[in-house]
């Protein structure tokens, strides 16, 4: 599992080297418009800020996305699908380097911002502190979970199986709305229970991506 | 003699297109077997399905008696018919990837192999030629201790050079009685390494016999049989 973990690391890094750095100036491009450092927390009420929480779910959506599929190319894949490793293991270390990489870019932009604007700020500060904040992670993992299945359901049926790309983007539209009627529907009563909610839509989730890829999942 | 590989009724579809049509093959242990046949039919696909990389839509696969999957992929070492090794990687990364992905690879006889086969460990994947690629490729499969190893288009588009190296390593492999399955429609290159073979054409196998039957009952090579096996098709 670790060396799995570390090659996939290793592959990932080598091949998208560029989108953390990329990624994180381009948000503090954005920030920079709105005097906001990026976090995971802004609000939808405050219109100005939409553009940047907008683009800041786009990062995290696209990193999700390379990171659980850097692996998918048209003939490395055979040899990922060679190895003789339980389907559960393989997927969810492409979830560990998703969420990994999503730390990695948030914390980059906030340190570059913070550089930029030569002394961390109090906001700047308040901006890191969400990185210790627990609810970011269950979020962070709920993210590439959804992003994961929608590229195994892509790949699991032949009709989806040719624009595997396209296809998971609308499986992933579908997938959250899903999952935001479902949760207004149970409406959590405390923060623990939008913990728990997550958790168990992520489990469920995570153990149906598992049985897709190991029976139904091919390359096209 | 045990049952190695045993296909039954193997079913495969891509669309409308049947790429196989009820494939039946066993191959015993210890045995070399040319799965031959024409571009289109249905070769890779059906060492895909061995592979488990392609999911059958009818019929069974069995690797040594346990149904083909990922606890059965261990049981098998496959050389792809192109480049499989993340392009970023040298070779030496690519040893240290089988070292750490696959238990049963012996990095003493990839050393070995590497001097055999003439490779440059420091070496990228991406810059080397298809020859030289080919030959890691063959070091990598054959430095792993399984069962049976799967061999497609192994000699594809190479030069004489790297064609002769390439089956001086698969003739070093004969002594460990090592089961191989190897898809090619070169035939002649491969002729006196093989003990059986399979014609497969659009997705059926239209002939399987020994090597030594063909030889000796038939009286031809097998490049005969197989040229007059599929002119008459």
């Amino acid at each position: 599992m670790f060396k799995l973990l570390k090659w996939d690391t290793i592959n990932f890094s080598k091949k998208y080297f560029w989108t953390l750095p990329v990624l994180g100036f381009l948000t503090v491009l954005m920030s920079g418009l709105y005097f906001i450092p990026p976090s995971f927390e802004m609000p939808f009420t405050n219109r100005s800020v939409i553009v940047l929480r907008l683009w800041i779910q786009l990062c995290i959506i696209a990193l999700t996305l390379l990171s659980v599929s850097s692996w998918t190319g048209k003939t490395t894949v055979i040899l990922e699908s060679s190895l003789s490793v339980p389907p559960w293991k393989q997927l969810l270390s492409k979830m560990i380097l998703s969420i990994m990489n999503c730390c990695f870019y948030f914390a980059f932009s906030v340190m570059i911002y913070a550089l930029i604007n030569s002394a961390v700020s109090q906001s700047v500060q308040h901006a890191f502190d969400g990185l210790n904040d627990l609810r970011i992670y269950p979020n962070l993992l709920l993210y590439s979970t959804v992003t994961l299945i929608s590229f195994i359901i892509a790949g699991s049926f032949s009709l989806t199986r040719r624009h595997p790309v396209i296809f998971t983007g609308i499986i992933y539209i579908v997938l959250t709305r899903i999952y935001n009627y479902l949760f207004d529907l149970v409406s959590p009563w405390s923060y623990q229970h939008e913990i728990l909610i997550i958790v168990l839509i992520t489990v469920v989730v995570f153990g149906t991506g598992c049985l897709l890829y190991k029976y139904r999942y091919q390359q096209n | 003699m045990s049952v190695i590989l045993s296909v039954k009724s193997a079913g495969k579809k891509f669309g409308r297109k049947q790429v196989l049509d009820g494939v039946d093959i066993e191959i015993p242990a210890g045995r070399i077997v040319g799965l031959l046949g024409p571009n289109g039919a249905g070769k890779t696909t059906l060492l895909n399905t061995v592979m488990n990389i392609y999911r059958l839509d009818s019929g069974k696969i069995e690797i040594c008696g346990e149904p083909a999957g990922y606890h059965a992929k261990r049981l098998i070492s496959y050389l792809p018919d192109a480049n499989h090794l993340f392009p970023w990687m040298r070779v030496r990364d690519a040893l240290k990837y089988y070292s750490d992905m696959f238990p049963d690879f012996d990095i003493i006889r990839a050393k070995e192999l590497c001097i055999l086969l003439e490779i440059n460990e420091k070496a990228r994947i991406q810059r080397i030629s298809k020859g030289e690629l080919e030959r890691v490729l063959i070091m990598l499969t054959f430095s792993r201790k399984v069962p049976l190893y799967l061999l497609d288009e192994p000699l594809g588009g190479i030069d004489p050079l790297s064609r002769s190296k390439i089956v001086k390593a698969i003739f070093t492999q004969l002594d460990n009685g090592s089961t191989i399955l190897i898809s090619t429609h070169l035939v002649k290159d491969i002729e006196t390494l093989l003990d059986d073979v399979i014609f497969l054409n659009k997705g059926k196998v239209i002939f399987a016999a020994s090597a030594d039957n063909i030889r000796e009952v038939r009286g031809q090579s097998i490049e005969e049989c197989y040229m007059e096996v599929f002119e008459n098709v």
